[in-house]
Formats: C-alpha cells, structure tokens, sequence
C-alpha cells in the first residue's frame, strides 16, 4: 500500500535529498508534501492524510521537537510515526525524542540508512 | 571458470564463473550482479579521478573509479542487465595502518563511488570498506556470493 | 589548543563535505587557478555550556558543485543562487552539529540557531568585535571554503578537547 509521507526541513535543498532516497528506498510511495518548518507541518498534517512524517530540529518558527509534541498530544496525529533527520549530537536530546516515539537518522545521512529505518518501519506497521 | 581480476582492471562473467581480485587496499573493488540474467561484473579501481591523467584513463579506464565505474554498468547492460535488478556490492577504499596518509587514496576512492551511485540513484547492497586491512574478493556469478578473505579469515560479503 | 580546535574544525568539515557534497580538499596542483572570486557568507550561532558562531566563507565558484552533487545532478544543469544559498548554509548547519559534540562532548546540549547568509559588511563587523578561536581554510578543486569559530560566551576547556 503507498505511503503518504510529510517532509519537514528548512532547507529545501535538503528536502530534496531526502524525497531522492526515499524514491531509491523500493518503498510504495504516495503522495508527497513539505513544509519549511513545524508550523507549516502542522498544516500539512491538517489538510492531508499523512502515513509517516520526517523531521529535521532547527527550524524557524516552531522547532522539530515542538511539532512532534504537538503530534503526540492530538489524538488524529498521535501515532503518526516520525523520524527525525537532524545534526542533533546531544546523547541527552537524541534519548528524548526516542522517548517520544521518534526514530533518529543523524546528518548526514546515506541513502542506504533511509531506506533500512523506512523498511523497518513499514514492515513494522504491516506486521 | 575462474578469472583473476587484476589492479586497474574490469572482468564480465557468466553463470559458473567466479571473478576473484587480490590485494585491495586502498583500491576500490565493486562486484555488480543482475540474478535475473545471471551476469556480473567485477572492477578493481586505484585512483579516484580520472583527471588527474586524462591520457591513462583513455588507455585504461579501469585504472580510475569515475570512469571504471560507468563502463562496468554499461558493459552489464549490454548484456541484459537492468538497472533496477542490479545487486550492487563495494569493498577495500582502506588506508594505512600510518594514519597520516596525505593523499587519502581509499576514502577518495569511497567518495567518487558514492558520488556516482548517489547520481544515478543507486543503492548499495553491502559494503566492506575501510579500516586498514587487505582484502581478497571471490564473486560467483551464478549466485551473487561474494566472499571476503582478510587475515586469514573469510567471510561473506 | 588553536592548533588542535583547528585540527578537529579541519577533519569535520573535511568529512562533512566529502559525505554530504562529494568534495574534498585537493592539492595545489590539481586546483583551477582563479582570481578575484567574490565570496558568499554564512553564519549560524550556538547556546550552550559555551555559545558562539561558526562562519563559512565560500568562493561562489564551488556553490554551484555543492548543490549539484547534494542533489545528484549533472554538471550541465543550472542551479539557481537561492539553491546555492541554501545548500551554504545547511552545509554550515551540518558541521557546526557535528563539530560542537566533538569539541565539548557528547552529554552537551547546544540549540542552534537558523543559518543565514552574511553580508561582507555583518563579517567585517564581526572580525572587528573579536577574534576567532579557530579558522581553517580548505582548499577544493574549484575554489575555497574557510571555516571561522567565535566563542562570545563561556570558555573551552583545553583539557575537554578530544585526543588526537
């Protein structure tokens, strides 16, 4: 079944790199959406069905972690699942976003490592 | 029928063939393997760039990844491989056990190969790359298996 | 400590511009001569147990290999100067992430700030108000990429510095 998928990056550069490995990963994808930034992904998530979102953390406006809060308290979007991509190198930070159900992909990414955590992730959700 | 793919050089097999390369270093290896129609191919690439000796890589290609590479895809798609079907593995890119190498000829070698690959969307099924071993590579055509043999020791790839 | 800061900026933009664009520092014989290349800027400050900013200095003659081989394009096709901006400043992003826990550790927690583009005007101002504690130059194929790191608050410990 296609997954339908939120892209939440600043950088539209680097949303771009992740839309190419995710249509190197084999998964079925659906549509695809972005936004710059954790408000703009709340929005998104309000006017489409969204399957998975991925996430960066330094964001204008309203950071990763505060979209994903937002997330979890809303019962339409509390079981989206997320990934985070991000630089984030603090052991502390990276536990606490694990702990609110996200996964963590550090950038820079590969490809390869986009398509492990989505195939798992995937395989998870048809089990 | 086992052939011996040799440094700067590129061999094409065939079911029953196994393609076997000695040495790698820093060079890079890449095995490439469509299990469709049963070919593969292996490089053994020194250098990165090509530009560095332009008239060397018109004579021996093979000698350079960003040309080697390439031609290794092509050579398979001419003989029915498809891209989407392509089994894809990479190994050697190491350094010195030194670690002040200057001209880091193995990572060099790792970057152009991800540069291509990222380029024309391609992903890598596994990888044995780095540290500061030597490896020999055997890769059998009929089933994909690449076996690696470093230190006495063999595993597969 | 300058020399080993500069030793630990040095390897992690090398590794970062090697990983995230393919490019890598070469020597002085296999790089284009150019001359009187104007330079982009960027900026992106940092909190934490000590706060700052990192600056890169980018020749714009490598901004367009930078967003094509981020994006895996072919060196025919046309980037714009917002996309090359944009690659600037999320490739300062990346290595001031990955630089910060190197230096301070891997328990510190920094909150960067968004990048953005620096006028020469804003870089003059800065150089003016102090001094950097490291400043590395890397030299690529089509040009170069400085890398400049200001404290303007809390100190480094040279003792909290990794190992070679």
């Amino acid at each position: 079944m296609a997954i339908n998928l939120l892209i939440v990056d600043d950088s539209s550069v680097m949303r771009s790199m992740i839309v190419k490995a995710l249509r190197m990963s084999g998964i079925d994808l659906g549509a695809i959406h972005q936004a710059g930034n954790g408000k703009e992904g709340l929005d998104r998530l309000d006017e489409h069905g969204i399957d998975l979102a991925i996430v960066d953390i330094n964001m204008p406006v309203m950071n990763g972690e505060e979209m994903i809060d937002c997330m979890r308290s809303r019962s339409d979007t509390s079981q989206i699942p997320v990934i985070v991509i991000s630089t984030e190198g603090s052991e502390a930070r990276i536990e606490r976003l694990k702990e609110k159900g996200a996964r963590f992909i550090h950038k820079p990414f590969t490809p390869e490592r986009i398509r492990d955590v989505i195939n798992e992730l995937v395989g998870r959700q048809n089990a | 029928m086992r052939h011996v793919v040799g440094v700067g050089d590129m061999k094409i097999g065939r079911a029953g063939d196994i393609l076997v390369t000695h040495g790698l270093g820093s060079c890079l290896g890449l095995m490439i393997y469509d299990p469709v129609v049963k070919v593969g191919g292996m490089l053994h690439a020194m250098l990165p760039l090509s530009s560095i000796n332009p008239q060397k890589a018109e004579s021996n290609p093979f000698m350079f990844v960003d040309t080697g590479v390439p031609l290794l895809f092509q050579e398979l798609y001419t003989l029915g491989g498809e891209k989407n079907r392509m089994v894809v593995k990479a190994v050697g890119c190491s350094q010195p056990a030194d670690k002040n190498e200057l001209f880091k000829i193995g990572e060099r070698n790792y970057t152009i190969l991800r540069k291509l690959l990222w380029k024309n969307s391609i992903l890598l099924a596994a990888e044995d790359i780095g540290g500061t071993i030597s490896r020999t590579v055997f890769f059998e055509i009929s089933s994909g298996r690449t076996v690696i043999a470093s230190n006495g020791n063999e595993r597969l790839l | 400590m300058p020399e080993r800061l500069n030793e630990i900026l040095y390897r992690v933009a090398e590794e970062i511009l090697e990983s995230l664009a393919f490019l890598f520092p070469v020597l002085d014989e296999e790089r284009k001569k150019t001359s009187n290349v104007f330079v982009w800027g960027a900026s992106i400050s940092f909190v934490g147990p000590f706060s700052g900013r990192l600056v890169i200095l980018a020749s714009e003659t490598i901004l367009p290999d930078l967003v094509k081989n981020m994006l895996g394009l072919d060196a025919g096709e046309e980037v714009s100067l917002a996309q090359q901006h944009d690659a600037l400043m999320e490739l300062l992003s990346i290595v001031c992430g990955n630089v910060l826990p190197v230096v301070a550790g891997k328990k510190a927690m920094f909150n960067l700030d968004v990048p953005k583009i620096l006028s020469s005007e804003e870089y003059d101002t800065l150089m003016k108000k102090q001094d950097p504690v490291s400043q590395v130059t890397l030299e690529l194929e089509n040009g170069q990429a400085d890398f400049i790191l200001f404290i303007e608050e809390g100190t480094l410990s040279l003792n909290s510095l990794p190992l070679a």
